[in-house]
């Protein structure tokens, strides 16, 4: 009720926040936390989906170079990429934010300690449903799928055990609060199972956990399903994952899909842009055949449609 | 808050340079820090460590251009093998025997009379345990690994120099150890039973950091080996003992997505008792007394593994060997200044370098192609008298190839060219084709050719017992023992059954097959006596077939058998027939013996059968029933026909976070048989194991 109330209410502190900006067209003001890589793809991205649109996108700066405040100022909508540059912005400035390329639970730790700040976020995080049609997509036999949950993910237990029931998919989630607990968590889960989902926990992303869950799964000849491009390259046999092209569309359109003259509500949203990863080589070892990656996404794509 | 960010940053940089500096030491003592933050992008964009390498994917059965058996380690465990010579009686093909003053021998195909099995190649991550002195053979008593640090062993049935080396003359074992990444905290274990069995373990493993893992072990093993077979002497009081010590670390460090490093050493020594007593007095032999044999082997091996795209990696691997064994005595019948003898003696060192590349150069070739080179040393007082430390070097290039270019066909295509530096030259080429009729069934064609050399001692050796006689002298001239194989092969792999089957007919031509100790009746310049040589006096033709059959009809039952039909038979080469037929050769007194030492030393028919079973209430149940044939080792020995089960039954525990297990391991349910020679009775030993986890 609580929560509901006070969505209600910054809701209303960001349509009051907006009033005043021409119709259907921002101040767009972009801060991100470092140089180059995923910022700077992000933001070229942004830059070009945005084209000759209504919204004008000004360069915010960054954490590591400085942050051009002035800009911040006259912004309609501050865009944040990556946690750094969102908790920074919300310190400092009141105009109201979207953040990106931040986690799930990055974006739960920021409501927590700005909880009446007016900001909204694109997550990387993929949607459950979005993850358990690429696992039946890619093998549809497989139905005993182990889930590994970290500390950050495990919120999404109930989630994902809602959906099993509804695709026939048999879960054997496995909780891991420790580095020293992955290995045993995996033997059980493996055992068990025909295929494992690894979420995008910071326990589960270092390289020590990486290459224990992957060489692992080979132990027990499983494939490995993971969120990001470069766990596929590393070695897991597919993932649906959002680059920052991906998230900057995103933001694009769901700055389309504004009323005019309003701004986001303070809301959490998944990606609707996504890609797939594939790793044939592995595929081929664990002796399966599968679909190519472009056709993987195309189904996926005419899944989701409404 | 943005000078905070840049502390942080200033924060978490110096303490990487304090991991550089300090290096794993320090990174041991951190090991177990807590996770750390990741930023949102290291999550979904960072690079991860490439784990797939293209050398590291398994390469499908059904693709491999030889009969491969592997054993995993859920089948190591539950075998209850407390020696790892055990294991290979689940190979279809392969021998083995309890091992006691005579230590353990692994052959493939028979030709078993050399002490240290040197025609099946024998790995451990990619080095090879074949020792100059060792006879260029593998000492089974100094098995570097413990049973439960093995991931797998992919033992290769058939010969594959091109890709193993020539010791992979008649087969290979290839064993891979478990990655330190997936060996977490503490693992103590023990067996304790009859004959003296009498096991300690410790294994341990942790990370090193974020970007590296370690394992050790430590581990002793002992028992009192076999009894002897009463004969018509009383009791000799003459026990076997056997004790074995293992220190093994591997270290592996990912230093960055695209670079792994690993560090291996370890050590290994084992104490048997060996001698001789008199069959008239009951004696030790002044000429053989019984003595303790002391042997040891240490190593150090590095490896550097580069992934250079998705489709090729990279290896450098560099390996130091020191092998030693001391059984030395003084024989007071000898001539003065000959009396200190010690035949296993003294030491031989190794260093090898190989360079491997694996790639696809197209998306259905795959190329694996290489070179290294080793420097081998061996000294021995004794068998190498005045000849110091003798040097020998062997550099080998090497490819191998599949290509498969329609769904429905593989080829696999390999050559290597070694060059040696006591030997000379020699070119092995192997090719095979597979057709997969549809995925289920698969029929291969395969054909090679391999080379193997003898022992440096077999070349150099100069054991006197006095200035002018000799008990063993090297023979200079020895050609390499030539292989010529053909085989076919067929796999069902039918997984809606849970089934496999494997089965290889296969015809191989063992050319000039050395045996050690022959007196050829011609007496050498400068010794008044006869002298021992190696000489290749037979030409082998092997033939026969194995089958593998693995089914799991329920979920909790797994049943493999393996058959092996071997029929061996033996023809003098002509300079074999030269000594056969001249009365002062021991190959002319002795041609029955040796006749049946090659065509007996195979048995004709082995089985085994391995069945596993889940039971209610936790158990685990496994049982190993074996038949092999009779059959001999060695020129003077034989042993009949025995039958052997074996049956574990374990109980794995779980109280709180604390796992464990509780087993108990029955071998020889028989009882009293023979396996090596008549003389050494095989009995019923049986033990309790308990491991606990924390």
């Amino acid at each position: 009720m609580r929560e509901l109330l006070r969505t209600c209410l910054l809701g209303v502190l960001l349509v009051f926040s907006a009033i005043g900006t021409p119709a259907g067209a921002l101040d767009l003001a972009l801060v991100v936390s470092g140089k180059g890589g995923a910022y700077e793809r992000f933001a070229q991205s942004l830059r070009a989906s945005l084209g000759a649109g209504p919204h004008r996108l000004y360069d915010g700066g960054n954490l590591e170079e400085g942050v051009a405040e002035d800009v911040v100022r006259r912004a309609d909508l501050v865009l944040a990429g990556g946690f750094p540059a969102a908790e920074a912005m919300l310190g400092r400035s009141s105009r109201p934010l979207m953040a990106v390329l931040i986690s799930r639970s990055q974006y739960r730790a920021l409501r927590r300690s700005h909880p009446d700040a007016p900001f909204a976020a694109i997550v990387l995080d993929q949607p459950p449903a979005r993850q358990l049609a690429l696992v039946h997509a890619v093998l549809p036999e497989r139905n005993r799928l182990g889930v590994l949950y970290g500390p950050d993910t495990r919120d999404q237990e109930r989630e994902f055990v809602a959906l099993s029931g509804k695709s026939g998919m048999e879960l054997l989630g496995q909780q891991v609060s420790t580095p020293l607990e992955l290995t045993q968590a995996l033997e059980r889960t493996l055992e068990a199972s025909d295929a494992l989902l690894a979420l995008a926990d910071p326990l589960l992303s270092t390289p020590t956990a990486a290459r224990s869950i992957l060489l692992s799964s080979y132990r027990y000849r499983r494939p490995v399903f993971a969120w990001s491009r470069a766990f596929v390259d590393a070695g897991a046999l597919a993932a649906v994952y959002s680059g920052p092209g991906d998230i900057a569309r995103d933001v694009v359109d769901w700055l389309a899909a504004l009323p005019a003259g309003r701004l986001p509500e303070p809301q959490m949203r998944m990606p609707r842009h996504f890609g797939v990863a594939l790793n044939s080589q592995v595929a081929r070892a664990l002796n399966l055949r599968v679909e190519d990656a472009a056709s993987v996404l195309r189904r996926l794509q005419v899944e989701e449609r409404p | 808050m943005q000078g905070e960010f840049r502390a942080l940053r200033g924060a978490l940089r110096a303490r990487a340079a304090a991991f550089a500096l300090l290096g794993p030491a320090a990174a041991l003592a951190l090991g177990a820090a807590a996770v750390p933050v990741r930023a949102s992008e290291d999550l979904f964009f960072s690079e991860l460590p490439i784990v797939a390498s293209i050398s590291r994917l398994p390469q499908r059965q059904a693709d491999a251009p030889s009969a491969v058996t592997v054993i995993d380690r859920v089948t190591i465990r539950a075998s209850g093998a407390r020696t790892l010579n055990d294991l290979f009686r689940l190979v279809p093909g392969f021998q083995t025997f309890a091992g006691s003053d005579a230590a353990a021998r692994v052959t493939y195909h028979g030709v078993t009379d050399e002490d240290y099995s040197p025609r099946v190649q024998v790995l451990v991550d990619g080095r090879s345990l074949h020792s100059p002195l060792f006879q260029n053979g593998m000492n089974w008593s100094l098995v570097p690994v413990a049973l439960e640090d093995i991931e797998r062993i992919e033992v290769v049935r058939g010969s594959n120099t091109t890709s193993y080396g020539s010791n992979a003359f008649l087969g290979v074992i290839n064993i891979i150890t478990v990655d330190p990444e997936l060996v977490r905290g503490v693992s103590v274990s023990a067996n304790a039973g009859n004959q003296g069995v009498r096991d300690f373990a410790l294994r341990t493993g942790r990370p090193l950091g974020e970007r590296g893992s370690f394992r050790l072990t430590v581990q002793q093993n002992a028992d009192d080996g076999l009894d002897e077979r009463s004969s018509t002497l009383s009791d000799h009081d003459w026990r076997d003992r056997n004790r074995s010590r293992l220190l093994d670390l591997r270290v592996a460090w990912q230093s960055d997505v695209r670079d792994l490093l690993e560090l291996h050493l370890g050590r290994v020594e084992s104490r048997r008792l060996t001698g001789r007593l008199d069959e008239d007095t009951g004696r030790p032999r002044a000429s053989d007394p019984l003595r303790d044999l002391d042997e040891a082997s240490s190593w150090l091996q590095l490896r550097w593994l580069r992934t250079l795209s998705g489709t090729s990696d990279f290896s450098l691997r560099y390996t130091y060997s020191v092998d030693e064994a001391d059984s030395g005595f003084v024989d007071p019948t000898r001539t003065a200044g000959f009396r200190s003898v010690d035949e296993a003696g003294d030491r031989g060192t190794r260093h090898e370098i190989e360079a491997v590349n694996t790639f696809l150069p197209f998306s259905r070739t795959r190329v694996v192609w290489g070179a290294s080179w080793r420097s081998d040393a061996l000294r021995s007082k004794t068998m190498l008298r005045d000849r110091g430390s003798v040097q020998r070097d062997v550099g080998r290039v090497f490819a191998n190839g599949e290509w498969k270019p329609v769904e429905w066909f593989t080829a696999n295509l390999g050559a290597s060219h070694e060059y040696d530096s006591i030997v000379g030259a020699h070119f092995a080429p192997r090719a095979s084709l597979a057709v997969h009729l549809n995925p289920e069934n698969t029929v291969r064609l395969g054909a090679a050719r391999a080379w193997r050399t003898a022992a440096t001692l077999h070349y150099r050796a100069n054991h006197l017992l006095s200035p002018t006689r000799a008990e063993w002298v090297g023979n200079p001239d020895l050609p390499a023992e030539r292989l010529d194989s053909l085989e076919l092969g067929y796999l069902g792999d039918w997984r809606d059954w849970r089934m496999s089957l494997e089965l290889r007919v296969f015809d191989e031509r063992l050319n000039d097959r050395m045996i050690a100790r022959i007196r050829t009746g011609e007496q050498p310049a400068g010794l008044d006596n006869l002298p021992y040589t190696v000489q290749p006096v037979q030409d082998l033709r092997i033939r026969g077939h194995e089958l593998h059959w693995k089914w799991q009809p329920f979920e909790g039952t797994r049943i493999a058998l393996g058959h092996a039909d071997t029929r061996i038979r033996s023809r003098n080469t002509r300079l074999g027939q030269r000594l056969a037929d001249n009365p002062g050769s021991n190959f002319f007194t002795s041609q029955p013996r040796y006749v049946a030492l090659a065509e007996r030393s195979s048995p004709h028919r082995a089985t085994s059968l391995m069945w596993r079973q889940r039971l209610p209430w936790g158990l685990e149940l496994a049982v190993m029933h074996y038949r092999v044939g009779r059959m001999k080792w060695t020129r003077n020995t034989e042993v009949e026909a025995y039958r052997r089960t074996d049956l574990r039954i374990a109980r794995p525990f779980a109280v709180a976070s604390q796992r464990g297990e509780l087993a108990y391991t029955v071998q020889s349910l028989e009882g009293r048989h023979a396996e090596q020679r008549m003389q050494r009775i095989v009995d019923r030993r049986h033990w309790v194991s308990l491991r606990l986890d924390f």
